[in-house]
């Protein structure tokens, strides 16, 4: 039974993040091969064989790679209907960009009415996060590219459960960014006592995905206060930002949020590099449409 | 009665999506140029009343000195080679240059308030353009601009009718 707390608004009464993630009936489903491919693709001893193994396991994932791997994209001359042989021409890193694209489709790529965001607009949004994140750590040299894919990727999975168990409340949530000055962080912590980025935190742990993961999720608003991660966190912060001014931040209030200049320094990136940037991941999203159609 | 019989404009509407870093313009009274999504970036409608032409142009950042090799490819990307492409397509469809109006929305803030908005790339992109315009001579009828939201823009090259939506709610001017 839920042990319901007060907000500061009176509206209704809210239950913790647990609770909250207790109820599975309103949760996203689970990615569960996401984080355990991850693993195995941060592991060094870890095999060819394992890995194609793992995404064989399920079979409409399995089937969705050989489809895309033999696409226009990756310039496939010939046509291959083997897992293991579309794993090695295409290379496990975009197998698991494949794999994390079709699973964060299913995740974020419906419409919600209390975010007014349209079908795809989150995916997409997310999408052009993982690919901004995707292109700092390469630029930085830093050698996580998949990891900061799938921060990038699955950053607003708070949005969605928060959509879900709360629909009405978010009308508050804009009006309170109406009244005044108020980041959208701000104004759910003061309507749900937390805001999205803790709550898909919460839920990435509970998918067992790494603190690598989930702390640069849950301090994506406030990177210079993660425990762990500042670098991953304030990229996230700044992917966010890149998204956004390429066209791709849906949803009302999508921009009401506060940067953090000290994000620029903790991420080691120059602002004139993150200009050019907007133009590499608005190039890459273009690209990307060969693979997957977006509209 | 003779003659041929009179089909409905509606039959010939041609639509034209003009995305990130692109422009269009046309002189056929029957098209329609969209725009989405205009966050930081900058929607810039020209428009020739009398030669019923129109353009619009979805840029992304104020300067192409950022990236001159990208400028070349497409110019459309910054407001000052992109101002130079939209320009030049108004002309090729017969427009006046004294005869041009404009009408500017998006350069959205990319925060709550300016203070935070660490790049400030929607307040530098509103005012590159107005800039160019100005040494233009090309009076800017409208605007919307600024706010945290992000806006859409349909544009009737007939009637010189801008339609803007932002956040569920629309509103229509026209650029005449």
């Amino acid at each position: 039974m839920m042990s319901p707390s007060s907000t500061p608004t009176g509206l209704t009464t809210i239950p913790t993040i647990a609770e909250l993630l207790s109820n599975v009936d309103k949760l996203p489903p689970s990615p569960q091969v996401l984080p355990q491919l991850l693993e195995l693709l941060n592991d060094d001893n870890s095999s060819f064989d394992e890995i194609v193994q793992l995404v064989s396991v399920d079979l409409s994932l399995a089937s969705q790679v050989l489809r895309l791997s033999n696409s226009a994209y990756y310039g496939a001359a010939t046509k291959t209907y083997d897992l293991a042989d579309a794993v090695q021409r295409i290379g496990l890193r975009e197998v698991y960009r494949i794999i994390a694209m079709v699973c964060g489709k299913d995740l974020l790529g419906g419409a919600s009415g209390a975010l007014e965001m349209n079908s795809g607009d989150l995916w997409k949004f997310s999408l052009a996060c993982a690919l901004a994140m995707e292109s700092m750590v390469e630029l930085v040299g830093l050698n996580c590219a998949s990891t900061a894919y799938t921060i990038g990727l699955l950053h607003a999975l708070g949005k969605i459960v928060l959509s879900l168990h709360f629909p009405e409340h978010y009308k508050k949530v804009f009006d309170l960014i109406d009244q005044g000055e108020t980041s959208i962080s701000k104004a759910e912590r003061a309507i749900f006592t937390f805001d999205n980025a803790e709550v898909a935190g919460a839920l990435l742990k509970k998918w067992d995905f790494k603190d690598v993961v989930a702390i640069p999720i849950t301090y994506q608003y406030k990177p210079t206060k993660a425990p762990d991660y500042q670098d991953l966190s304030s990229m996230l912060h700044l992917s966010t930002w890149i998204a956004s001014n390429i066209g791709f931040s849906c949803g009302r209030h999508a921009w009401a949020i506060e940067m953090e200049p000290e994000a620029i320094g903790m991420a080691h990136i120059k602002e004139e590099l993150l200009h050019g940037l907007l133009i590499t991941v608005s190039e890459k999203m273009d690209h990307l449409k060969m693979l997957m159609p977006m509209d | 009665m003779g003659g041929s019989p009179q089909l409905p404009g509606q039959l010939f509407r041609q639509t034209i999506t003009v995305g990130v870093g692109d422009v269009a313009a046309s002189n056929n009274p029957n098209t329609i140029l969209n725009t989405y999504a205009l966050g930081s970036c900058i929607g810039l409608i020209l428009y020739d009343s009398k030669a019923i032409t129109g353009g619009l142009l979805h840029l992304m950042l104020p300067e192409s000195s950022i990236n001159p090799e990208k400028a070349k490819k497409q110019p459309a990307m910054f407001a000052d080679t992109g101002f130079v492409e939209l320009f030049r397509l108004m002309q090729t469809f017969k427009a006046t240059p004294a005869n041009i109006k404009a009408f500017i929305a998006g350069g959205a803030c990319m925060s709550i308030t300016q203070k935070t908005d660490i790049f400030q790339i929607g307040l530098r992109n509103i005012q590159k353009i107005k800039m160019i315009l100005k040494s233009a001579n090309i009076p800017i009828i409208e605007e919307s601009v600024g706010g945290t939201n992000n806006r859409t823009l349909h544009f009737n090259v007939q009637t010189g009718t801008i339609d803007i939506k932002m956040c569920g709610n629309q509103t229509s001017l026209q650029i005449r």
